[in-house]
């Protein structure tokens, strides 16, 4: 199980609002519309490639780069969320 | 007296589980991390091995199919993977069957994602299966006649639905493949082929081009399923036939392996090669060293990797 200690955003906050965007990016990248916010990506069909993928699409539509190393193994929409919204 | 320090390092082979190592070409699955521990480890390690910024092989000209063997020999840059090779539960193992002194040469990454094939029956004995030059070559005497002693690590749970090793054992001391005969790589062949009716393949090859008889088609009814936790290690011969079931699908979760390979310092690695060729890259070997786990190097026709590519210094038994 994925220890996910991030907290879960409040609807229309800034951080939801940014957490929404990154699970849309990653059930697109990923196909799966059912990933939760709290789906650790690696535990749900992620590779190394489409990791880098999402990453990547997080850059461009949020201009944030994510670094794989700021997420202390948590890898989440809620947690790359976090770490977008702190930048 | 070097190999009764051998058989009293705390992890070594009691004589009873080595008797049934050399009847049966494997021994274990035996624990090295707690499944806890392995999960933590590996959900950090996942993420620090994407930066390939201090691995020995440049990942362009590496990657093809489903196969990158840019990520060979990560222990050389990993600090983690640099400890894990020469672990005390591993390397103790290890030397109680090569002996005192031992070498680690390769190291290599086993993903199985949802869907994908499993692996062809194979052996293997101077690796030159693939590239078709010998990667390792045993002297005239040794503890056994070629191959290498493998640890298979479980990063990830290895199941009946996750693909899973599958072994034969005490087929080790007889080879049913050539190596000095041609493998034809075609990567569009990757998750399209059957045999016995069983989903396999050998990354873009068809291993079944070294069978020494081409009639031969190996019995799935002495295939042992070696399911494993994460954490769990097996060892055992590249000599004794194994394979590996195909992942089912049934879950989103990929398996993944780490194979450690390991011969005894007598052995020539790599000799007369600079480059490796093979499932479809290619890689320079001016930066690679094999490393001793155990014991001493007294030849001189092996390069010696004594810390990482960041500094890390090998632990050697």
């Amino acid at each position: 199980m994925t220890e996910n200690t991030a907290v879960v955003p409040g609807p229309g906050t800034a951080v939801w609002r940014t957490e929404e965007t990154i699970l849309r990016i990653v059930r697109e990248v990923l196909g799966n519309d059912s990933l939760g916010a709290g789906d650790d990506l690696f535990d749900h069909g992620a590779t190394s490639l489409s990791f880098v993928r999402v990453l990547a699409q997080i850059k461009q539509e949020l201009q944030v780069m994510v670094h794989a190393a700021d997420l202390d193994g948590v890898v989440t929409a809620r947690s790359l969320a976090a770490n977008v919204d702190h930048h | 007296m070097q190999q009764q320090s051998v058989a009293a390092r705390q992890f070594a082979l009691t004589t009873e589980e080595l008797a049934q190592f050399h009847a049966r070409g494997f021994y274990g699955p035996f624990k090295v991390y707690d499944v806890a521990e392995m999960k933590a480890i590996w959900r950090r390690e996942r993420l620090a091995l994407m930066d390939r910024s201090n691995a020995i092989y440049p990942e362009e000209a590496a990657q093809s199919g489903n196969t990158n063997i840019a990520n060979y020999d990560r222990h050389l840059d990993s600090d983690f993977l640099a400890e894990h090779i020469c672990h005390p539960r591993i390397a103790d193992r290890v030397s109680s069957v090569l002996g005192p002194d031992v070498l680690c040469w390769r190291t290599e990454f086993f993903p199985k994602y949802p869907g994908d094939e499993g692996t062809d029956w194979h052996q293997a004995d101077t690796f030159a299966n693939a590239s078709g030059s010998p990667q390792i070559v045993w002297p005239g005497e040794g503890v056994h006649f070629g191959g290498t002693l493998t640890v298979w690590t479980a990063f990830t749970r290895a199941g009946l639905d996750t693909g899973c090793l599958q072994f034969m054992p005490g087929t080790h001391q007889t080879m049913f493949y050539d190596e000095t005969k041609k493998m034809h790589y075609d990567p569009d062949r990757i998750n399209r082929e059957s045999k016995s009716g069983i989903r396999r393949g050998f990354f873009g090859y068809d291993y079944r081009e070294l069978q020494i008889d081409e009639d031969f088609e190996p019995d799935e009814s002495k295939a042992v399923p070696m399911v494993m936790e994460p954490g769990e290690a097996i060892m055992f011969w590249s000599t004794m036939m194994h394979a590996s079931v195909p992942h089912a699908g049934t879950t989103d979760e990929m398996r993944l392996a780490f194979a450690t390979r390991y011969v005894p310092t007598s052995v020539h690695v790599y000799p007369d090669t600079t480059d490796i060729v093979e499932y479809g890259g290619q890689v320079s070997l001016e930066r690679f060293g094999s490393v001793l786990v155990s014991g001493k190097n007294e030849y001189d026709f092996n390069a010696i990797a004594t810390h990482t590519t960041t500094g890390h210094p090998f632990t050697t038994r």
